[in-house]
């Protein structure tokens, strides 16, 4: 990792844990199976569904999980909301961060993927390291690089820690509508 | 405002006073708003010039309106979103409940829009047996309490967390209790299957973008989420005023947007919609954006009223707005609350409603300050009070307090008896009856000799500069002429000392007060009055230099505006100082000399007036009298002393009990700060804090008198 990249990725996992969120930087895909099923035994949850893009994935931890089911989504089949609001844990994968704000942001073109990361209690992002920007302007350019790419229907979300409120009386709270936790896995290899 | 629409007025003002609860929490969230706000700017590299930018990037943009308008319609049409532009509200009503009917659908679930509430949408939709539900939790708060949004950003602040219990009890005949955890977990479980089962989702647009036909909601609980992905039809209602040309512009505003509001970076969720994907299996899924004017064309082509649309809704003005931070918007507002939300409804839902709570803008000018988009609030409520008074006439009291200048004159050729005659009991009755002035005031006392009338016989320098050398026009204003005309005395010793040739042009004061009451006519005569004589002094090289922050503030930003900006009120707003800023000027070039000895054991505390923030004049204040080893420190809690001006001096609850419980935080903290007396360069704040501090107060130049020249 060179000098420049490390300070970015720095900034962004001090930033988006300021906002109470969770990164871990990993170096080889045996770390992040690793972390994500730390995350998974630590969270005393019972089912996670995973975003298509991530299948690679189901294989890895399903084995190192006691009980706890993962279900790789399938868009196509029906009941489809119903399978992630049964769910804890959310797992997708998301396109980019903004180090400076502590942002991730999440590129979909359908909306189920969008309910992966709003529907759980909790949800796990995976990020690759060399898709941290450092600011906003460099966001806007990815984005109209985005949309470009997608010139019909296309979703970007931009996420800055777990669901908060202060609503009553100016007191935090944590997870009123989206997830209460929300974990980046930062993927630093290629 | 119509004597039935101050009776009621003064009536909501006094019962909002009355309840402590709800102000102290207002209070708090108001202050915790503008601290963090304050953080954030500190912290973050470029807030110097965001200011700037965003207003800049929405003067073009409403210039360029149409242009943007059409680019986005057809670049978000070319995604297969419907756009749809209404004229009015109604048209927009019409259509969601046309679309409610024809997709026969039962349930809509909202995520907070301010202009769904403009429009007032959810009242036809459940007149049409329609279950309409609010999402966000504080807009879920008022709607199952039957309410308007307390504020615009924080809508059920005035909430405790008890009265939040209950409601949810009621609606979802479940018990809570009055516990946060225990109502965030009723509130999810119970919002859950609506969000799955609506219909229709309702969203508003923070943003829309023209270059690709995508609008943005800034949500943080996540509840815009499930609004806008679940439903299979989703409806965005948008202000024309909400466009920007490109990404960076967005970003620009999303930044722009939270840190104004609570200090916050970025909203917790930025989504972006362009086109409506399909979920999973369902593709037959719809978008439809419903592009609002609403009156927004009129505040467009009216220049007065341009800048109202440059709002980015952020309620960074309530925030710091000192009578709304003691009312709320209950009774500071009618849907739009606020500062802003005065020309907002005048436009929107009509004068007379603006006239129901105009009056409670005092003219502090600290909105204008703290608007991420430099909107001059001020000015522009000044005009709708304006508007409505050539519907209803100047109440007395507004009279009698604009002819002040006039009343001065003669008081002070009529000393000791004028005095007397003020301070007295029956007099004061009489007032209080009859013109409407508060008895409780302690009224100055006139001088028998102006500081006009002393100028000539006063040792001055006054050898004529030579090319470059400083020369001053002082503009003493009214504190300093009628009243106090020692702080005159003093400046014209300091200007003696320092070898600066000084002159008194002739001058009414600043004129000011015509503008708290609207009476921009009357304020443009003293301008024009004003500047016709300064400005030819200034072309030979002559600085207007005041002693008063408020005649400052209006020689330098409120006359040009007064003036159309005219050449020559630009060029007097750029040649005038207030006192102590001028002489930072003259120390830095070398003309001023210390020491002056003076002797003082005494602690100051230094109170800021609100038109000093703008200049951040204080600052200089602050050091002369640091470097001449007085004691001083700065005393404020962020907003006004609720004087503002003359309004205090009013009777009644709009006046001077209004006044009072504005400025309780303010003195709560001169009275524990253990100073032995207090500065302040603004004579109407001297009387308020005089009046309910129990301390001394000076304004600095004061300190300055034993000074030997």
């Amino acid at each position: 990792m060179n000098e420049k990249r490390r300070q970015i990725f720095k900034l962004f996992k001090k930033n988006y844990e300021l906002l109470a969120g969770k990164v871990y930087l990993t170096n080889n895909p045996g770390e992040a199976v690793e972390v994500l099923t730390r995350i998974l035994s630590q969270s005393k949850a019972t089912k996670a569904v995973l975003a298509p893009d991530l299948k690679a994935l189901q294989k890895e931890i399903q084995p190192k999980l006691e009980g706890d089911v993962v279900e790789l989504m399938q868009l196509e089949r029906p009941e489809v909301v119903q399978r992630i609001e049964s769910a804890d844990i959310g797992i997708s994968l998301v396109d980019f961060a903004i180090a400076e704000t502590g942002t991730i942001a999440e590129v979909t073109t359908d909306d189920a993927i969008r309910l992966i990361s709003s529907l759980p209690a909790i949800h796990i992002a995976f990020l690759s390291l060399s898709q941290i920007v450092l600011s906003l302007n460099e966001a806007a350019a990815r984005l109209r690089k985005i949309y470009e790419k997608h010139p019909e229907n296309c979703n970007v979300t931009f996420i800055s820690g777990p669901s908060r409120t202060a609503d009553i009386e100016m007191k935090l709270f944590l997870g009123v509508h989206g997830p209460q936790a929300s974990h980046v896995i930062v993927r630093g290899w290629k | 405002m119509s004597r039935q629409k101050t009776v009621e007025l003064n009536k909501k003002i006094q019962q909002a006073l009355q309840q402590n609860a709800q102000r102290t929490a207002l209070l708090t969230a108001v202050k915790r708003g503008r601290d963090a706000r304050a953080k954030a700017f500190k912290e973050w590299p470029g807030s110097d010039e965001l200011r700037a930018q965003v207003r800049a990037t929405k003067e073009k943009h409403i210039a360029q309106l149409e242009e943007l308008l059409t680019l986005f319609t057809e670049k978000a049409r070319k995604r297969g979103a419907h756009v749809i532009f209404m004229k009015t509200g109604q048209d927009a009503c019409d259509y969601v409940l046309k679309l409610a009917r024809e997709k026969q659908a039962q349930l809509i679930t909202k995520s907070k829009s301010l202009t769904t509430e403009e429009i007032d949408l959810n009242r036809p939709l459940e007149q049409a047996g329609l279950q309409v539900v609010e999402t966000d939790l504080g807009e879920r708060i008022i709607q199952m309490a039957g309410e308007a949004p307390y504020h615009l950003v924080f809508p059920a602040v005035h909430k405790t967390t008890r009265q939040v219990a209950e409601l949810f009890s009621q609606a979802t005949g479940e018990k809570v209790k009055s516990q946060l955890g225990d109502i965030m977990s009723l509130m999810r479980r119970s919002l859950r299957p609506l969000f799955i089962n609506a219909d229709i989702g309702v969203t508003g647009v923070n943003v829309a973008i023209a270059e690709t036909g995508a609008v943005l909601i800034e949500t943080n609980e996540g509840n815009g989420r499930l609004v806008s992905s679940l439903p299979p039809v989703q409806i965005c209602i948008m202000g024309v005023e909400k466009i920007v040309e490109t990404f960076e512009d967005a970003m620009q505003m999303i930044l722009a947007h939270p840190i104004s509001a609570v200090g916050q970076l970025l909203t917790t969720y930025v989504s972006f919609f362009a086109g409506r994907s399909p979920l999973g299996q369902n593709k037959e899924r719809e978008l439809h954006i419903l592009i609002l004017d609403n009156g927004r064309s009129e505040m467009r082509a009216d220049s007065r009223f341009r800048e109202a649309l440059y709002c980015i809704r952020c309620g960074a003005c309530m925030n710091i707005c000192p009578t709304y931070g003691v009312l709320g918007g209950h009774v500071f507002g009618h849907i739009y609350p606020g500062p802003i939300g005065i020309p907002w409804t005048a436009r929107v839902h009509g004068l007379d409603k603006a006239a129901g709570f105009s009056d409670l803008c005092i003219s502090c000018g600290l909105c204008k300050e703290i608007c991420p988009a430099d909107i001059d609030l001020p000015m522009m409520i000044a005009r709708v009070k304006q508007e409505i008074l050539k519907t209803e006439p100047q109440s007395l009291a507004n009279r009698v307090l604009m002819a002040n200048e006039r009343i001065a004159k003669i008081a002070c050729a009529t000393t000791p008896f004028s005095n007397w005659l003020l301070q007295s009991p029956v007099v004061k009755k009489f007032s209080e009856k009859f013109l409407g002035l508060d008895k409780r005031r302690n009224l100055p006392r006139f001088t028998p000799t102006p500081f006009k009338k002393q100028f000539q016989n006063i040792d001055k320098f006054e050898d004529s500069a030579s090319d470059g050398e400083p020369r001053v026009a002082l503009f003493v204003d009214y504190f300093a002429n009628y009243i106090k005309p020692e702080i005159a005395v003093c400046a014209a010793k300091i200007f003696k000392k320092a070898r600066v040739e000084l002159v008194l042009p002739n001058q009414k004061a600043s004129g000011y007060p015509y503008i708290s009451y609207g009476e921009i006519g009357k304020a443009r005569k003293s301008a024009e009055f004003n500047v016709k004589n300064l400005f030819p002094l200034v072309r030979q090289g002559f600085d207007v230099v005041t002693t008063e922050p408020t005649a400052a503030y209006a020689l330098k930003q409120v006359y040009p505006k007064l003036l159309d900006y005219s050449d020559a009120s630009l060029s007097v707003a750029s040649k005038s100082y207030l006192f102590f800023e001028y002489i930072a000027k003259l120390q830095e070039e070398g003309v001023l000399l210390f020491p002056l000895q003076i002797t003082e054991n005494r602690q100051f505390g230094l109170h800021v007036s609100c038109h000093q923030r703008s200049g951040e004049s204080a600052q200089f204040t602050l050091h002369f009298l640091h470097t001449l080893g007085f004691e001083v420190v700065v005393i404020e809690n962020g907003t006004c002393c609720g004087m503002a001006g003359t309004f205090g001096f009013k009777k009644g609850p709009l006046g001077f009990e209004l006044s009072a419980t504005v400025g309780e935080p303010l003195f709560e903290l001169f009275k524990s700060s253990g100073v032995d007396a207090i500065l302040t360069e603004s004579s109407v704040c001297r009387m308020q804090l005089s009046d309910f501090v129990g301390l001394e107060v000076l304004h600095p130049m004061e300190l300055l008198l034993p000074l030997s020249v």
